[in-house]
């Protein structure tokens, strides 16, 4: 009986999730900072041509790739933010955390920069193939960073020690884009710094042939990992015990959580705080820790909250765009004090 | 007991005093660059075109005047240049004429210097990896010129060994050069960029042309600057059709226009064209999305573009940077006009040439004026 009342709160959380990533959808396509009326988004929505060109352009060269680049990239996020914090047992483990966007930041610095200073290509001049190398160098520097924590995680028993080493890990990709950055130019250095920013809407169509496909491989690929995610709830011991092979599980969650947070990082930047705070909000929501509901929970989830962030960065009536950044900071920052708050024992 | 409470009075009283003859010594210092204010100036050289210094001459020297940087209402700094040994002894702040060693921290000061043909009196340059300029480069291979490192972290050691008579900085928010000015270096701002014209930018060639008793050969080449640039901007005066122009690229999703009262602004005015975002005052940059540029500039008929491309730039190499450009009717009716800085000089020459720019952007955005003048600094992008 019980189960059953679960079972249909649980129905009518993700029916009410799927609408507000809707209606979070089309407010991204109806609202920007040039106004076009409701009913002509409508219109263009529901396949009908509308005679206006700048507009037509605008909705589907702009606000259409920007709004699924914010839908994906929350998804993606959160998702694999939620494999991290069951992988390493840590509630805190995220992306930033971890030090993974930092190892991504390093790798496009030292693309970015080096090939700046030594080769004096700029980056940005070389169009499609300039934001591949971007994006490949981003993916290598996340996957690295991923693997030597991992790596490090066989060593420290402790998730706290673990933690700190990850935020080292961090400090020390830093520092080494701290020292290129002042050995090069100031455009590569202005381009680096603008990367580190964080945005949503610098992906065009052409950008978005690799994103969309990546991103969905990496969203595909986290279904068929619910299984060993949940037993590895029970320790790893444990999961052994059940016939769980650790070292190919751990392995497949690795590669398709750096898949999500490396291909994210590099066309959208080091995106804060929705990798760490989505999964905690959806566990608040769902109140379980089962990876079959909790997976598709805070792909919607997360996806509703970017939208929902792209929303504010955008504030109608204004005609630049915040950093999607402070955005999800701003948002990100109080729900991750509350966790620590709740949560007295973070070694547990 | 008593004693003791006796001796903390006496150190509370010594260290007011210590403090009150402090004070009485840095107000004397502050008093030094002041002693002439009141005096009254036999001449004064106020500029026509920019708004952010003056010349004041007296018998035994010359007073700088530079608005203040950021805050236009505040005191001006003040800089004393003298050649008279009594008033640099009795103003050891003051800047001996005409100066014989000196360093600069841009590039654009030794367009200035270039131009005075001052190069000679470099010892030491910033970041030498941005200055085209031969005669320094060539110094700086036989060792004359030195170079100081950043221009926010200068080596203080080598400009003490160096002694040059005055540094030329830019003016930064934060001012990085409080060790080098508790060490003795003189240093004096060159607030060029800040100006917001053309020619107001080419008249500060008079502001460092005082520090070299240059001034009439400066002012005179102002003058034939501005003559030069205003017959250009005559042209376009009466024209009834002006075409509408757009400018700069979105990157990372911003995208960089001039305000309306910017230096780039103020040249498309004087070239006689609509900007796009003309009505939208400032004197920095408009940070917009991509949407709100394409609304505004999706009709426009040029496209005027600053690049730093390495080879000859072209519609492809626009196009796949973001192949939403291609949906702007300049780009579909191949009217983009560009200046690879990489090679143009438009940054360096450009700065001292505005009539030779504007000549330019007067000739791509109307066929008609100017029929046998060949561009120097901007073309029509014709390469796809």
């Amino acid at each position: 009986m019980q189960g059953e009342v679960a079972k249909g709160r649980k129905s009518i959380a993700f029916v009410f999730l799927g609408i507000l990533m809707l209606v979070l959808f089309v407010l991204n396509i109806s609202l920007g900072s040039v106004y076009i009326p409701f009913n002509t988004v409508l219109k263009w929505m529901c396949g009908l041509a509308i005679d206006n060109e700048i507009w037509q352009n605008i909705l589907l060269k702009s606000r259409l790739p920007q709004s699924i680049t914010a839908l994906l990239a929350g998804a993606g996020l959160a998702a694999g933010g939620l494999q991290m914090q069951t992988l390493f047992r840590n509630p805190l483990a995220g992306p930033s955390i971890l030090g993974i966007s930092s190892g991504a930041g390093l790798g496009v610095a030292i693309v970015v920069l080096l090939f700046g200073a030594v080769q004096g290509i700029s980056l940005s001049a070389l169009g499609w193939y300039g934001s591949l190398t971007i994006t490949a160098a981003a993916f290598i520097g996340a996957i690295w960073v991923l693997f030597m924590v991992l790596f490090l995680a066989r060593k420290l028993k402790n998730n706290a020690m673990l933690l700190i080493v990850g935020i080292m890990v961090g400090y020390a990709s830093s520092a080494i884009v701290g020292l290129l950055q002042f050995i090069s130019s100031k455009e590569d250095v202005q381009a680096f710094v603008v990367w580190g920013l964080g945005s949503f809407n610098n992906l065009s169509w052409d950008k978005h042939v690799i994103f969309i496909p990546m991103v969905m491989l990496g969203l595909l690929g986290s279904f068929f990992l619910i299984k060993p995610l949940n037993v590895l709830l029970l320790g790893e011991n444990y999961a052994a015990n059940l016939g769980l092979n650790i070292k190919r599980s751990r392995f497949s969650i690795l590669i398709i959580t750096g898949l999500l947070t490396a291909t994210i990082t590099a066309f959208c930047g080091p995106v804060a705080f929705l990798g760490l705070a989505v999964p905690h909000l959806s566990k608040g929501i769902f109140k379980t820790a089962d990876h079959s509901v909790l997976i598709p929970a805070v792909m919607l989830f997360g996806g509703a909250l970017a939208l929902f962030c792209n929303l504010i960065a955008r504030l109608p009536g204004f005609d630049g765009t915040l950093p999607i950044n402070a955005v999800t900071s701003l948002i990100g920052a109080p729900i991750v004090i509350s966790v620590i708050l709740k949560r007295k024992n973070l070694t547990q | 007991m008593f004693n003791f409470r006796e001796d903390k009075v006496m150190a509370i009283l010594k260290k007011g005093l210590l403090a009150f003859l402090l004070l009485a010594i840095f107000a004397c210092k502050q008093n030094n660059n002041r002693t002439d204010n009141n005096a009254k100036p036999d001449s004064v050289y106020k500029p026509v075109y920019a708004n952010r210094f003056n010349v004041k001459y007296f018998k035994d020297h010359k007073q700088i005047e530079i608005v203040h940087p950021w805050d236009t209402t505040a005191v001006p700094l003040v800089t004393l240049l003298s050649d008279d040994p009594a008033f640099l002894e009795k103003h050891p702040s003051a800047i001996k004429i005409p100066v014989k060693k000196w360093v600069s921290v841009t590039s654009t000061q030794i367009s200035y210097a270039h131009k005075l043909n001052v190069t000679d009196k470099l010892v030491g340059v910033a970041e030498p990896q941005y200055i085209s300029n031969s005669k320094v480069k060539t110094g700086l291979e036989d060792g004359s010129i030195r170079n100081i490192g950043t221009a926010f972290a200068p080596g203080v050691e080598l400009l003490l060994a160096l002694n040059p008579d005055m540094m030329m900085v830019s003016p930064f928010k934060e001012d990085f050069y409080g060790p080098l000015r508790s060490v003795g270096i003189k240093m004096v701002t060159n607030s060029s960029y800040l100006e917001n014209t053309p020619l107001g930018r080419v008249e500060w060639l008079v502001y460092v042309a005082a520090f070299f008793n240059k001034e009439q050969e400066a002012i005179k080449v102002v003058n034939e600057i501005a003559d030069r640039y205003n017959a250009v901007k005559e042209l376009t005066i009466n024209l009834k059709d002006k075409p509408s122009v757009f400018t700069g690229k979105a990157y990372q999703g911003v995208w960089y226009s001039p305000a309306a009262e910017s230096y780039n602004a103020n040249f498309m005015k004087d070239a006689g064209v609509d900007y796009v975002f003309k009505d939208r005052h400032g004197t920095g940059s408009l940070n917009y999305d991509y949407e709100t540029v394409y609304e505004a500039a999706g009709h426009a008929d040029f496209w005027s573009l600053l690049v730093n491309y390495n080879g000859a730039y072209n519609y492809t190499a626009l196009e796949d940077e973001d192949n939403r450009y291609a949906d702007f009717d300049a780009f579909k009716s191949r009217s983009v006009i560009y200046s690879n800085s990489r090679n143009s000089m438009i940054y360096e020459k450009g700065l001292l040439e505005p009539d030779v720019v504007l000549s330019d952007l007067v000739k791509l955005f109307h066929p008609k004026l100017l029929l046998n003048y060949k561009p120097v600094y901007y073309h029509k992008l014709t390469k796809e």
